[in-house]
């Protein structure tokens, strides 16, 4: 009697690439979403002032603050709202953070482009105080 | 002799495939519609505002020829109109006066420090466009006023 070999009763296998496909899509589209997001809360939307020249966001600076200060003149520092008081320890805090790792600290500033100067100055001046070099203007390169 | 018909063999795969190469297609058409939503990113003006870049002791003899490299003060204030005014070296200039004047210094001596001052009312973009001017012309000191606490 003849034994059917396995090799012949194996069907071929099918490796369907479909779900995997689909799968991998849902995850890009997850951390893109979800990214977009947490953009969105760490940063309040103001209308950043217009300059030609900007370079581009490098993020290279290990201990950062990103400063939003709106039309209104009110500070906001990952989507909270902050005194002036508060953002100088905040500043304090960075500053002593960044010493003790040994690197250099960076503030960005992202104002309105229609609030005034003086809390504007008041923050590079805080920066100033605490021996923070580093600050960065936030700027559109596109024309309202 | 009946030859059978392919829609045989065909109805099975219509039924099948279609639905994941759908699922595909939509997946696509989402990933595409979320990725344009993406917001502009910032883009950014460097400052150093390191010891020797903001000034605390204004106002001053600033023309002084004991001074050795050459040190312009801008201060710019609005009006209630809006319109920025500016004074070079205390000097009232147009912003185009002030353009000029500017990119001369910045031909002649580059190393030229400039300081700028502006008052507290002045708007962020009036100032952006000012020290974004600056920084073009190539000055090796663009230096941001201080204003001492009383």
């Amino acid at each position: 009697m003849r034994l059917p070999s396995q090799s012949a009763r194996r069907t071929p296998l099918k490796f369907n690439i479909t779900p995997l496909i689909d799968v991998v899509f849902l995850l890009i589209i997850f951390f893109l979403v979800a990214s977009h997001f947490v953009r969105s809360e760490q940063s309040r939307p103001v209308e950043l002032p217009v300059a030609v020249d900007g370079k581009p966001d490098e993020d290279t600076a290990a201990h950062r603050i990103t400063v939003t200060l709106d039309r209104g003149g009110d500070l906001y520092v990952g989507g909270e709202q902050i005194s002036e008081s508060d953002l100088i320890l905040r500043i304090q805090q960075l500053q002593a953070a960044a010493r003790t790792e040994g690197v250099e600290p960076e503030v960005r500033l992202r104002s309105d482009r229609l609030s005034t100067f003086g809390p504007f100055r008041r923050i590079y001046e805080a920066c100033a105080a605490q021996q923070i070099h580093r600050i960065q203007f936030a700027v559109s390169g596109e024309q309202p | 002799m009946k030859i059978p018909r392919h829609r045989y063999g065909r109805d099975s795969l219509d039924g099948e495939s279609m639905t994941p190469m759908i699922d595909v297609v939509f997946l696509l058409l989402i990933f595409f519609v979320v990725a344009s939503i993406g917001q502009t990113p910032d883009q950014l003006l460097p400052a150093s505002i390191g010891p020797g870049n903001t000034e605390t002791d204004l106002p001053r003899d600033i023309t002084s020829t004991e001074l050795p490299v050459q040190e312009v003060l801008v201060r710019m204030s609005r009006q209630l109109s809006g319109e920025l005014t500016v004074t070079l070296n205390d000097r009232p200039v147009t912003t185009t006066e002030l353009r000029q004047s500017l990119k001369t210094l910045a031909e002649l001596d580059p190393r030229t420090k400039v300081i700028l001052d502006p008052a507290d009312e002045v708007l962020v973009q009036q100032f952006i466009t000012i020290y974004e001017y600056c920084q073009n012309l190539s000055f090796e000191s663009i230096s941001l006023a201080v204003h001492e606490k009383h």
